[in-house]
């Protein structure tokens, strides 16, 4: 349409804006009719929410070794720009766990930084999002309430940990034991070896003893 | 909808306008029973009250009034309602079956709120705004033929009072835009005025096409003698742009989108009634819903046949086509955007007065031949 044509077509332009008119009239009509509702009623009706959302932490529980997937390595908690994570270990090495886990979540941001520092998938964020809280203390949310399985898998976290320190604990005393063992064995077989060679060397001292000195170790 | 659906839908589409349809249905049918319930049982009251004629006049008054106040807090979850479903949202659920008593918890509300004057207002001015827009707003339903026997005051001058009385309404306007001592407030007055005394004259006009037609003035009158034909279908080239012609005035009138411009949020936070809380507030909605019925029902009775219709009983065919009308208007207001105030006033006098003019030329010159 040619700006001379607009200037004299009044009639056109009068039907142009009534086409549009009716246009939007049908865009409504059908939104009326048609259009299936997208209102959520919050409270009554929750969102399924997706796989990869940032909800609340948790702690997986690992069935096969009945114990949480958690070294009390602290990458996390280094990894944590506003210092959310403090964890208390326990014992430490190839066995070692945590006792105590805190995440005070009125700081947390839900960066994700430390899901992606953790090299044992010992920690993840789940679906659950309704985090408010009327208490500040309330924010802080302990081992028992991000452990997978609760309270009851805390505890058994613990008593594996505990029993397989023990175990090591145990094994480690036995090593020494058979360790010492074997040393004063080595000792005493080291003392009577010395004590032949004594012996031998009485009658003849031209030969010196290079090696097995009682002082070096087992 | 390409949109990843994150949620089941429990309640479906066609269900519930299946109850939509239930309800209305069963409304109609109630309306239709009314000529057939005991009625002469209440002759003694009617008697009594026939004798009294300024206590009978004042009963039609509290009636009216109350039916008015009640049918507009329906209208306004109607309208929530409408304009939740256009938008694909659910509109009020909370209170009540589907929140059909939201507007009722929101009365409540409102009358229990702080009335708060502004300090630096005319506040005898300010106060009594409201009660100059919902008193004219209630005179204009005071002519309006409900029914054959439905009316308030059989007035042969109907039309004309009826018009004159509700373009009272922009007095309290401008007395409220003024009295509340705030800019947005008073330009929002100052255009409610300039609209409503641009867009009163085509629809002068065209209630004139319908007069000069009919040869009557009382709107009783002018239903009556649609008796056979409704005027929109008997004069269709003279009444079809009429009706279009006063829709638009009707929607400029009670200051509706696109034509809300004396309330236009984006520029004016809430226009005239930006100062007002509690329940001067509530009462300028009530009388701009009233006047939303008022003038669907002088459509109604204009073009549409008032009462006229098969089957259904009288009121029953009128309180039809002014909900549809309502429902139009609605529909009108979600689906388009405000226009200008430029855009507005040329709309009126560079389209709507030249039109108007021209078809009630044509009206005369049709009822001359």
């Amino acid at each position: 349409m040619s700006a001379t044509d607009r200037k004299v077509n009044v009639l056109l332009d009068i039907l142009i804006s009534l086409r549009s008119f009716l246009k939007g009239m049908w865009v409504t009509a059908t939104n009326l009719v048609a259009r299936e509702k997208v209102t959520l009623q919050y409270p009554y009706e929750k969102p399924q929410v997706s796989p990869r959302y940032r909800g609340l932490f948790y702690l997986p529980f690992n069935e096969k070794e009945q114990r949480l997937n958690c070294t009390g390595c602290t990458l996390c908690e280094q990894a944590c720009p506003t210092k959310v994570i403090s964890m208390t270990k326990l014992g430490a090495g190839k066995h070692g766990g945590v006792s105590e886990f805190n995440m005070d979540l009125g700081r947390c941001m839900f960066c994700n930084l430390c899901i992606e520092a953790c090299p044992f998938d010992a920690i993840y964020m789940g679906s659950a999002y309704e985090l408010a809280s009327y208490d500040r203390d309330a924010s802080v949310f302990r081992i028992e309430d991000l452990a997978q399985g609760g309270k009851r898998s805390v505890e058994i976290n613990i008593k594996t940990i505990s029993e397989a320190l023990a175990e090591e604990e145990k094994a480690k005393a036995a090593k020494a034991k058979a360790a010492a063992e074997a040393k004063s064995a080595a000792d005493a077989k080291a003392a009577s070896a010395a004590e032949e060679r004594q012996a031998a060397e009485k009658p003849a001292a031209s030969e010196p003893a290079p090696s097995a000195s009682p002082e070096s170790p087992a | 909808m390409s949109m990843q659906r994150l949620h089941p839908r429990s309640a479906s589409q066609a269900r519930e306008i299946l109850i939509g349809v239930v309800i209305a249905a069963l409304i109609l049918a109630a309306l239709s029973a009314t000529p057939l319930l005991p009625w002469h049982l209440l002759d003694p009251i009617r008697a009594y009250f026939y004798e009294r004629p300024l206590l009978n006049n004042l009963a039609k008054a509290v009636l009216l009034v109350s039916f008015m106040a009640v049918q507009c807090l329906f209208l306004i979850w109607m309208e929530r309602k409408f304009a939740g479903w256009l938008q694909a949202r659910l509109g009020p659920m909370h209170v009540g079956w589907k929140g059909v008593l939201q507007t009722f918890a929101d009365a409540i509300k409102l009358l229990l709120k702080e009335d708060i004057i502004p300090a630096l207002a005319d506040k005898p001015m300010f106060r009594l705004a409201p009660y100059l827009v919902f008193v004219p707003a209630m005179l204009t339903l005071m002519v309006l033929p409900f029914s054959p026997n439905l009316v308030g005051f059989d007035y042969h001058l109907g039309a004309l009072f009826a018009l004159s009385i509700s373009t009272t309404g922009a007095l309290g306007i401008l007395a409220a835009g003024w009295g509340a001592n705030n800019k947005y407030s008073v330009l929002g007055g100052m255009r409610a005025v300039a609209q409503l005394l641009s867009y009163e004259i085509p629809m002068i006009l065209i209630v004139l096409c319908v007069v000069t037609l009919k040869n009557t003035m009382s709107l009783t009158q002018i239903v009556e003698r649609q008796a056979g034909l409704w005027n929109i279908v008997a004069h269709p080239l003279l009444m079809i742009p009429g009706a279009l012609i006063f829709f638009s005035c009707a929607l400029a009138e009670v200051y509706r989108a696109p034509f809300d411009l004396p309330e236009a949020e984006s520029e004016l936070v809430s226009g005239f009634h930006t100062e007002y809380s509690g329940m001067r507030f509530a009462i300028f909605y009530i009388a701009e819903f009233a006047n939303n019925v008022f003038t669907a029902g002088f459509a109604a009775i204009l073009f549409f046949g008032g009462w006229h219709g098969p089957v259904l009983p009288p009121i029953a065919w009128f309180t039809l086509k002014t909900l549809l009308l309502i429902f139009l208007m609605m529909w009108v207001r979600w689906t388009l955007p405000r226009l200008r105030i430029d855009q507005m006033m040329s709309f009126c006098w560079k389209l709507l007065v030249p039109a108007s003019l021209i078809l009630f030329c044509l009206t005369a010159l049709s009822v001359v031949w």
